[in-house]
């Protein structure tokens, strides 16, 4: 018996060595690619990383989404060539199984993601100077606000819509928990972006990486953005002005600015920065961009031509070329390059424009509409007159405004802007600029969660 | 670490007491021999005393003996596997020793069957679990592609879905209906002790899970001829113990040994044919052409519409390629079998080697397996036996594009009848496209993927004590599943080709250790106790290779290292640690009343860190009714047994990638040339198994003495914290948009009854039939916050609907065609017809899991004639044919061809037809979208089919003397003979390929291209020597 207890207590004992050491509960593979969630946030690079995360984001939504969805919702476009996903925007009928606008709406809120985790997390990583911990929560204010904006912008009916924009804004993500968040209003929506970006501004630098990161006038000019889409003038021209004054922005050359000439780059208050073996520019390139007469697959209206090619000797109407299915732009035809997002022309058009909305400083407003056309002809003859009235400068600057920025998704807003500001008529293709189906239908993803409502279809057809 | 020592020591703690009590000293004693029909000694066979537990294996030549027996009156109860159970009863004075012998019959009735159940075997009538046994003659009676596969329709409950027609293409074993949505919902397989590795979505040369429209398949490497049982157990009382890995069911496979003394060969060698078990009926180029021509003229087209690849009409009329014809044939299969067989006194030696070659009906496409077994065991001494399996397999698969990935899929759709095979230089037409050619891809992409697998087992059972077994199991479980793609030059268009690979690589061991003792007590009470642990570590790692400028594919082709493609051949790994503590403590009183209660203690690296322990209990009770007063003696109702379980089991069957680790991927150089890091996958530290209670009730009944078996059993099984893979908002920013969590609850409930008639039960005619039928509600609880967007089954639109049964389809309903302008006219959400196609307007309107299913089988046994007639059916379950909605849809851009079906279209105002106005444009059918999923192609699937018919003639004892053999049987099988169904396309019963776990178990009867099952005659000859 004795022998057997010996047996069976050495026999126990050895399994239980054999089961119990640690390593062989040890799973992790190792991947250096891959880091543990409690190893990942440790020190003050690790934050700039998620940061830059954030930048790499941006990068890939103003590759060419944010421009030609705006694009195929205005009068700017015609249909577009074969793209089936496409084709429900120009349509104004996206639905939510549409997974190009899906993956659109939901790379903004990548970015977002990113600067709520470096606003989450910075306060319990050790290591920072306070001015290095103030710039980089600055940034993720600029980040959040960037990607909030654009959001607004194209799934939400405009500001103004309801006279106390009480109507439904987007999903407002202030902290990076999976949380269940339901849509704020309008009015919410742009509170919280016009709070992130003016807490922003102080501790933002005066430049960044050349412009490709967030600065203090990247932030005001989104600011004025925003203002301008809130027909909130009086804002806008004190931020420009703050831009202007800062002596740090020129007017390119160049009426294009979308090509790397250094010209271009003096324009560039925040832009996606293309080099050739990280060309950010390809998916805005390849949408409108073919050879000799082939249609591309966003060509431009009939509409948009005859304005641009309405008065002789303006250099923009060589950014035209007839093609398969009527006009292509040229304005993309470089191999890659830079792609702004924040830039002087549309600040000195939207200073103008706010200018002669409030009938204040005419003079300057005149001086910024001219300087616009000055460049596009080469000369003065067709600037307006230094004694023009309010609504000559609005219509110049409106006019200018759509000559600058096409192809980039401005127009759409500008019409939404004026409808909602009370203007008659504004119609977009026939469709009054508040129907449904011009804000962009939430991807399918949304509904998971019970009680997220989205976007009403529809009725601009 | 602690609770494990602790634990540890407990358990050995109790083995000493038990031990201790060991002290009273008797006398009496019985031995005796086992011998079988051919008064061959029987060894390995179990020997006990009736109302007690001690028992005993016989030595390698039959012999048993229980000594220091107190004086008394005893049955000595004798079975073996196989062998009816045997009883004798011995009278023994003090000091007496008696010699007894049993002649052993074989038995092919089913109450007295040893069933294994888990970590250790019982009697079939001392199971209080629900446990099926299928034996290896079922398993090999007819060729499957795969050995799961030859399960269908032989166990009530356990419905099985064949594969398609590829070679080696999974089957789905559903046991008990569908508890998970997201986590696998197979049931764990479990082979001499070993939880294999089974994952559906090893890495592919071309796609991760599912490239050239085919998974690969883990268990196509399990050879059936080396398989001598296969035990299902079903309910939480045979599942618990099993713990976090049991709630899908348990597949026990046991392999051969060698049955008796003396040396055996037994060969097998099966030669047959495969052929297409249904055929599509496209059009051919007329057809095509004036269907194309009259959808023209329908959207107002003048003249003849451009035709796709620049060919013209002239040349459109004159081709006619029938690319079903080029991409199939009549495939050869055939297989050789191999056994030797050896036993004597202290060994038992089982080696098989077989050689399988499985074509198809497909052109390119085979299974080859070679396999070698050989399962020792070795008496070392008295008390100790020392145990040795191994096989390996070696699996090459020759594939070819299969479903929407080409070959035959492309025959039913993107290869037109106007494309030509070669052009007339004698080219290879390749116009609209290469893969639009299944000819030229498949004469020009090489694939193949090789399986191989060894399973090696080690064990050790020591009997210290009389009635102390003790075992000691180590299991190694490796499987390399390399799959190979190359593209030669024609496809590339350039001087040399492209090699790819993909491989996943499976490390799995287990360690097993458990303690058995029983114990009689007073008054026919018996006690036994199994303690154990087990350990398992499953490693797996996978690897993307590819080589441009290669001039074949790399498992015959030496790459240069530098034409390896930037950012392939990097390795990634996953591993999974499950460690587990388990009992069983069974009671039975008077042979009649048996209590067992099992439970494991479970620990899984793949759930969150708050929830890494489980525990899982389950009690099970038996009772032998007929062995009452009020029904003993009872001439039709001869056996009746009650059974009762109620239990917990879990399923942690949920990828090896970590689910629950919160990760930040980092990159060195992102935008900018700045590093980056971010979150990639969210931490979820409450990532949990699913959990299900089951309760079982059960009725093991015998008539006329045993003329007529069966099984009548309900279940109800409530599972909660069930996985979904949900999509999740977008706005939560994560890179991927899928998370894990628990957050379902699903109900299944069923009845399952399976009866065995000898219906003639004479000398030389005998009848026999088997029949099962099982029915199962299954029942979406809750799915917490989420909506019915928010799990989708990969591309096929079903749907976890709260409310529904897993796997709904979720479509909008088609409602008539417009009988005035042949337009299809569709329902909103409220019933109200509309011409608009809106998927807003989707609405659960189908399942596509069968209301009932079974099997029905016909055994006519004359002289030494047998035919064997099988069928399976399956009723009230949907089919969802997805490529209907271009096969039958618009004649639009994609230039699909159309089957022949569509000739029943609205043409004029007043028609009655099946199929709307032939139009190209989506609009016509009120969609923004060409192919539109409605329920015009959610059809009744139905069906019942002949599976198996076959024909044996066994030779005569006096033809095998002559011909100095053992045993000898030749026989013809037919498979997939007939189907009887309203469905009217391919083949009712379906299994596509899935992109993940959550497709395969909420799409499994969904088709796109899927290429039908085979049908197969075959020869076959088995002998043994």
């Amino acid at each position: 018996m004795k022998r057997i207890k010996i047996y069976l207590i050495g026999s126990f004992l050895l399994i239980t060595v054999l089961f119990s050491c640690k390593k062989m509960f040890d799973v992790d593979p190792n991947d250096p690619s891959q880091i543990r969630k409690a190893d990942a946030l440790k020190k003050p690079s690790d934050v700039q990383e998620v940061l830059n995360a954030g930048y790499d984001n941006i990068s890939n939504l103003f590759n060419g989404r944010v421009q030609y969805y705006g694009e195929l919702l205005s009068d700017n476009v015609i249909a577009p060539k074969s793209n089936n996903d496409y084709n429900e925007v120009f349509n104004r009928a996206t639905i939510f199984f549409n997974s190009s606008v899906g993956g659109f709406y939901g790379d903004m809120y990548k970015i977002i993601y990113k600067a709520n985790t470096v606003l989450d997390f910075i306060d319990v990583v050790p290591g920072f100077t306070a001015s290095e911990k103030a710039r980089m929560i600055a940034e993720a204010k600029f980040m959040r606000a960037l990607g909030h904006f654009t959001a607004v912008k194209y799934f939400a009916q405009p500001y103004g819509y309801t006279s106390d924009n009480s109507h439904l804004g987007i999903p407002l993500r202030k902290n990076s928990t999976p949380e269940v968040t339901k849509r704020s209003t309008c009015k919410e929506s742009y509170d919280f972006i016009i709070k992130d970006l003016t807490e922003a501004v102080p501790d933002l630098p005066e430049t960044n990486l050349n412009n490709t990161n967030a600065t203090k006038y990247a932030a005001k000019a989104l600011l004025a953005k925003v203002y301008f889409q809130m027909n909130d003038f009086a804002n806008v021209i004190s931020q420009v002005n703050d831009i202007v004054n800062s002596n740090l922005f020129g007017l390119a050359d160049s009426v294009n600015i979308y090509d790397n000439s250094t010209s271009a780059k003096k324009e560039m208050i925040f832009f996606i920065k293309s080099v050739n073996n990280d060309q950010k520019s390809g998916d805005l390139r390849g949408n409108y961009h073919d050879v000799g007469s082939n249609q591309p697959q966003i060509g431009v209206s009939a509409n948009l031509y005859a304005v641009a090619s309405s008065r002789s000797g303006d250099k923009r109407t060589a950014y035209y070329a007839a093609c398969v299915g009527g006009f292509r732009s040229l304005k993309f035809d470089s191999a890659y390059f830079n792609i702004p997002v924040l830039y002087l022309t549309d600040m000195l058009l939207m200073r103008a424009e706010a200018l002669a909305e409030t009938t204040t400083n005419l003079s300057v407003a005149i001086a910024d509409v001219n300087s616009i056309i000055s460049r596009a002809f080469g000369g003065i003859s067709q600037n307006i007159s230094s004694g023009s009235g309010a609504e000559t400068i609005k219509v110049a600057a409106r006019f200018e405004r759509r000559l600058e920025m096409p192809m980039e998704g401005d127009r759409v807003q500008q019409l939404k802007r004026m409808g909602a500001k009370g203007e008659p008529n504004i119609l977009i293709r026939n469709a009054p600029w508040n129907c449904n189906g011009l804000a962009l239908q939430f991807p399918a993803s949304e509904s998971t969660i019970k009680g997220f409502q989205m976007n009403p279809e529809g009725g601009c057809n | 670490m602690n609770l494990n020592i602790l634990y540890r020591f407990f358990v050995l703690f109790s083995l000493l007491l038990v031990s201790a009590q060991l002290t009273a000293q008797n006398t009496a004693s019985v031995k005796g021999k086992m011998l079988d029909e051919k008064s061959e000694p029987l060894s390995f066979a179990i020997v006990r005393i009736e109302g007690t537990t001690t028992a005993q294996n016989t030595d390698v030549d039959g012999n048993f003996e229980f000594k220091n027996l107190a004086a008394g009156n005893y049955v000595i109860v004798a079975t073996y596997l196989g062998y009816q159970l045997n009883k004798q009863a011995v009278q023994l004075a003090a000091g007496e020793s008696k010699v007894i012998k049993f002649n052993m019959q074989t038995d092919n009735k089913n109450l007295n069957e040893v069933v294994v159940v888990g970590y250790g075997t019982q009697v079939r009538r001392e199971v209080t679990g629900a446990v099926a046994k299928i034996t290896s003659k079922e398993l090999t009676a007819i060729p499957v592609p795969s050995v799961e596969a030859a399960l269908q329709g032989k166990a009530a409950g356990v419905q099985v879905s064949i594969g398609s027609g590829l070679a080696g293409a999974a089957a789905i074993v559903k046991i008990r209906g569908i508890a998970s949505v997201s986590a696998g919902s197979d049931p764990l397989y479990v082979v001499d002790g070993i939880p294999i590795s089974q994952d559906y979505f090893m890495q592919n040369a071309t796609d991760k899970g599912n490239g050239g429209g085919k998974n690969n398949n883990p268990l196509a490497t399990l050879n059936p001829d080396d398989i001598e049982s296969i035990d299902i157990l079903k309910d939480a009382a045979a599942t618990a113990i099993y713990g976090s890995r049991g709630s899908n069911g348990v597949i026990i496979i046991t392999t051969k040994r060698a049955k008796k003394q003396g040396l055996r060969f037994d060969l097998s060698i099966r030669e047959g044919i495969s052929t297409m078990a249904s055929r599509p009926n496209m059009m051919n180029n007329k057809e095509y052409l004036q269907m194309l021509q009259e959808a023209y003229e329908n959207d107002g087209g003048v003249g003849h519409p451009t035709l796709p690849a620049g060919i013209s009409w002239e040349q459109a009329q004159a081709t006619n390629t029938d690319w079903v014809k080029e991409t199939t044939h009549i495939g050869f299969k055939q297989t050789y079998s191999l056994g030797t067989s050896y036993a004597n006194k202290k060994l038992n030696l089982y080696v098989n080697t077989t050689h399988d070659n499985n074509s198809t009906y497909i052109i390119g496409d085979a299974y080859l397996r070679s396999t070698v077994r050989a399962n020792i065991d070795y008496q070392l001494t008295k008390n100790i036996k020392l145990s040795y399996l191994g096989s390996y397999v070696n699996g090459i698969n020759k594939r070819v594009d299969g479903g929407w990935g080409g070959g035959l899929g492309a025959a039913m759709s993107t290869a037109l009848p106007i494309y030509p095979v070669k052009n007339s230089d004698g080219g290879w037409f390749t116009g609209a496209g290469p893969n639009n050619n299944p000819v030229f891809m498949r004469e020009n992409k090489t694939q193949r993927t090789q399986q191989q697998r060894t399973l090696q087992g080690f064990a050790l059972d020591a009997t210290p004590l009389k009635n102390l077994i003790l075992h000691l199991n180590g299991n190694y479980d490796y499987l390399d599943n390399t799959d190979d793609v190359y593209e030669d030059t024609a496809l590339v268009k350039q001087p040399k080709g492209i090699a790819k690979r993909g491989a996943t690589y499976t490390n799995n061991y287990n360690i097993i250790a458990t303690a058995f003792y029983s114990q009689t007590l007073k008054r026919s009470q018996k006690l036994s106790y199994l303690l154990g642990t087990e350990y398992q570590r499953t490693k797996t790692a996978f690897k993307y290779l590819e080589y441009n400028n290669i001039l074949g594919p790399l498992y015959n082709t030496t790459p240069i290292d530098s034409n390896l493609k930037l950012g392939t051949n990097v390795l990634s790994k996953s591993i999974s640690v499950f460690d587990g503590y388990f009992g069983r403590v069974s009671y039975s009183l008077k042979d009649k009343y048996f209590v067992s209660l099992n439970g494991r203690a479970d620990y899984s690296s793949t759930f969150g860190e708050n929830y890494r322990w489980g525990f899982f209990p389950a009690i099970g009770a038996g009772w032998i009714m007929s062995d009452e007063k009020f029904l003993k003696g009872n001439k039709t109702l001869t056996f009746l047994k009650a059974r009762a379980s109620f239990g917990k089991s879990g399923n942690s069957n949920f990828g090896g990638s970590y689910p629950w680790w919160g990760r930040y991927k980092v990159n060195p150089a992102v935008y900018n040339s700045v590093p980056s890091r971010y979150v990639e996958i969210y931490e979820n530290p409450d990532f949990h198994w699913e959990t299900t209670k089951t309760f079982d009730i059960g009725f093991d009944f015998s008539l006329f003495s045993e003329r007529i078996t069966g099984v009548l059993e309900y279940y109800n099984k409530n599972t909660k914290d069930v996985i979904l893979s949900v999509s999740v908002p977008n706005y939560y920013g994560f890179q991927s948009g899928n998370y894990a969590a628990n957050v379902g609850k699903i109900n299944n409930q069923g009845i399952e009854f399976a009866t065995k008639l000898r219906v003639l039960d004479g000398n030389k005619f005998r009848y026999t039939i088997d029949f099962n039928i099982a029915r199962n509600y299954n029942k979406v609880l809750d799915i917490g916050s989420y909506t019915e967007e928010a799990v989708s089954g990969g591309t096929n639109d079903t749907r976890i609907v709260e409310g529904q049964p897993v796997g709904t389809n979720y479509l909008v309903r088609f409602s008539r065609i417009d009988k005035s302008n042949g337009k299809p006219v569709y329902l909103d959400k409220n019933g109200n017809e509309t011409y608009t196609w809106d998927p807003a307007n989707r609405v659960p309107v189908g399942n596509i899991y069968p209301k009932a299913y079974g099997g029905w089988s016909n055994t006519l046994i004359y002289n030494r004639w047998e035919l064997d007639v099988n069928f399976v059916y399956s009723i009230g379950g949907k089919i969802y044919d997805s490529s209907s909605k271009r096969q039958l849809g618009t004649y639009d851009s994609d230039n699909w061809n159309h089957t022949k079906d569509q000739f029943d279209r609205w043409q004029k105002p007043g028609d009655e037809a099946a199929y709307p106005v032939l139009t190209r444009d989506k609009a016509t059918y009120g969609s923004a979208t060409p192919w539109i999923n409605t329920d015009l192609w959610l059809k009744d699937a139905s069906y019942m089919r002949l599976r198996s018919l076959s024909l044996y003639y066994s030779l005569t004892e006096k033809q095998l003397k002559k011909a100095k053999l053992a045993s000898a049987r030749i026989g013809f099988v037919s498979t997939n003979v007939f189907l009887f169904t309203k469905f009217r396309g391919l083949d009712p019963e379906v299994v596509r390929d899935f992109e993940n776990a959550t497709d395969r178990n909420t799409s499994p009867n969904i088709t796109y291209l899927t290429p039908p099952q085979e049908r197969t005659n075959s020869i076959s000859i088995v002998i043994g020597f």
